[in-house]
């Protein structure tokens, strides 16, 4: 990924994870962070501000962030969709641990577009299978009582005849 | 769960179910319906979090909208949401063509066929066909209400943005009824199958003077229907008429429809003399998502001066583009079929190639009835016999001539076992709540109807 390029403001504002990593980015990457824009209204010296990122853990923060750069420099640069979707489906491209905290840092941090991201993301691994299927994909036991799951399944089996 | 919120590494191997709430729903959000339930069936909780009307609407929204951006699809479509779509299940009280009417109370109280539960198409109604049985004492007339119960699933994918209510019907008889205590009034001269035969064009429904009761003692069950037959409520039991004002001899027919019992409208006047289309609006706020909660009903003013001929009635989601109506389809010269409906356990769920079908293409040749299916008889009428009037009926005319006793649009006829229930309750011994108005009973509990209160 290219980096940003330089800004004629140059200020920088450093991102604090759970861990205790700092992550300096400049401010118009930070303020795509609803969480960190909002933190920022009422303040007038920013420069330099260290934010705390809340139980966001360093791995998950630089993902978050390295999302948002990219999405600066997107705007600034125009990039065409198709990149963009590219370049997407391979930062989605991670463990399921990870994009179920990328899911939660991206909730806590108001980032939407991540978000929606990785949701559309997780949706994907769930489509065209069948509930065993999914159980598997997500390590789910079944707590279903035999009367139950019969009842749930009977309940849906107009949608399972013709699966 | 407070740790998630501050967006905590937390990571459960199944995190996918300790969401919050609002991100779950932003994942389920995005799966088809057909993925929703099988993300219901993968533990209680995920059932659980599947179980929200948004989402289901959502879904159901997304695929209909990609439905009419690809018509292309429609066939496919149309095959999986016979399926899946439509959860509004028609139940008790709901009407299919060439299924017994059964009057009770001095309704007409019609049962889907073995009180199964019926999957509506999504691009079709909930239609009913009020006059699946040849006998033209199926008209609503005099018979003051057809109830319609449905099942609106709170979980359904549809939009539950409303439904609509459509009825075709016609005002078909204007002459008044004979009428012994009337024949003084020259406003209701009285009707004589011989002298003075109603015209009905181009219906081939016979005329109604047929059901003036006569001294013959009355057939306990219909000579070509299998159909409990009540008189109209002002003819007596014992076949005196009972006395009818001249102002209810003159009332004209006013339908009022109710919803869960709120006035929709109120005092419709149908045009006359051919058929029309009433289209009303259902509002949301008016349906409830409880099974078998949603009523519909249509009823007539006491008497009515006309004969209100109710041909299908139909229900279906706001969501959904009003059908077109032919109306020269609706017309039929005499001695061709009359009714149809599209429901029928015969028939195979072929999914039709337009979007959505214009009410004119329905087919309009009667059903097979239950009867051609051995399967379908004996759950027919086992069902059939649990919802009979066990009254006796008057004599009834004879059959319609070009209807034959093969004739595939005849309606079921009733088996053995109704028959020889209906032999064992004498005529005498009918119950106080059937047939005589003055014994007419509301099965809402109200007794309104009693002239003599």
């Amino acid at each position: 990924m290219a980096d940003v390029p330089n800004q004629i403001n140059n200020i920088t504002l450093k991102l604090k994870s759970k861990d205790g990593e700092i992550f300096e980015v400049e401010k118009p990457v930070a303020m795509q962070i609803n969480f960190v824009k909002g933190m920022l209204e009422d303040v007038d010296e920013i420069d330099g501000m260290e934010i705390p990122m809340g139980e966001v853990e360093a791995a998950i923060l630089a993902k978050v962030v390295e999302y948002c750069k990219f999405h600066y420099q997107q705007e600034l640069n125009q990039t065409n969709a198709d990149e963009v979707d590219r370049w997407e489906r391979a930062f989605v491209q991670v463990d399921k641990s990870t994009l179920f905290q990328l899911i939660l840092a991206a909730n806590f941090l108001d980032v939407q577009s991540l978000l929606d991201l990785t949701c559309k993301t997780v949706a994907d691994m769930i489509k065209g299978k069948t509930p065993e299927q999914i159980r598997a994909e997500f390590d789910i036991d079944n707590d279903f009582t035999p009367e139950q799951l019969e009842e749930v399944r009977r309940d849906n089996a107009w949608c399972a005849e013709d699966r | 769960m407070s740790s998630v919120r501050s967006g905590a590494s937390v990571a459960p191997e199944n995190l996918l179910l300790h969401l919050p709430r609002d991100v779950a729903l932003n994942i389920l959000r995005r799966l088809s319906p057909i993925e929703l339930a099988a993300f219901s069936q993968l533990c209680r909780e995920a059932s659980r979090i599947a179980d929200d009307e948004q989402v289901w609407r959502a879904a159901a929204a997304r695929h209909l909208a990609d439905l009419s951006v690809r018509p292309t699809s429609c066939a496919s479509f149309y095959a999986l949401a016979q399926k899946l779509v439509c959860r509004w299940w028609l139940l008790t009280g709901a009407f299919v063509a060439g299924m017994p009417v059964h009057r009770r109370r001095g309704f007409i109280d019609v049962h889907a066929r073995g009180g199964q539960e019926r999957l509506i198409h999504p691009n079709s109604a909930t239609t009913c066909y009020v006059m699946g049985d040849p006998d033209p004492t199926a008209l609503i007339w005099p018979t003051p209400a057809v109830h319609l119960s449905f099942f609106l699933d709170a979980k359904g994918p549809f939009p539950v943005d409303g439904m609509r209510a459509r009825l075709i019907h016609a005002i078909e008889n204007p002459k008044p009824i004979a009428h012994p205590s009337a024949q003084s009034d020259p406003a209701s001269t009285p009707t004589s199958t011989t002298s003075n035969p109603i015209s009905v064009p181009p219906l081939s429904i016979p005329p109604l003077s047929h059901i003036t009761p006569t001294a013959s003692a009355p057939s306990p069950v219909s000579p070509h229907s299998d159909m409990a037959i009540s008189p109209p409520p002002y003819l007596s039991l014992n076949g005196v008429p009972a006395p009818v004002s001249i102002a209810q001899q003159r009332a004209p027919v006013r339908v009022t429809i109710k919803i869960n019992n709120n006035v929709i409208l109120k005092d419709f006047r149908p045009e006359a003399p051919h058929f029309s289309v009433l289209d009303v609006s259902i509002p949301t706020h008016l349906l409830y998502s409880k099974p078998r909660a949603n009523v519909l009903s249509i009823e007539l003013n006491k008497y009515p001066n006309e004969c209100y001929w109710l041909r299908e009635v139909s229900i279906m989601p706001s969501i959904l583009p009003a059908p077109a109506v032919d109306k020269a389809s609706l017309i039929f010269p005499r001695n061709e079929p009359q009714v149809s409906t599209t429901t029928s356990e015969d028939q195979p769920d072929v999914a039709p190639v337009t979007w959505p079908p214009p009410l004119s293409l329905r087919p309009l040749t009667h059903p097979s009835p239950p009867s051609n299916s051995p399967r379908a008889r004996r759950h027919h009428h086992s069902r059939q016999t649990s919802h009979l009037s066990t009254t006796p009926h008057p004599p009834r005319s004879p059959p319609v001539s070009h209807r034959t006793r093969d004739s595939p649009r005849r309606a079921p006829r009733m088996d053995a076992t109704r028959h020889k229930r209906s032999k064992q309750q004498p005529f005498q011994k009918a119950p106080r709540h059937m047939y005589h108005h003055s014994n007419y009973r509301s099965p809402r509990g109200s007794s309104h109807h009693n002239p003599k209160n």
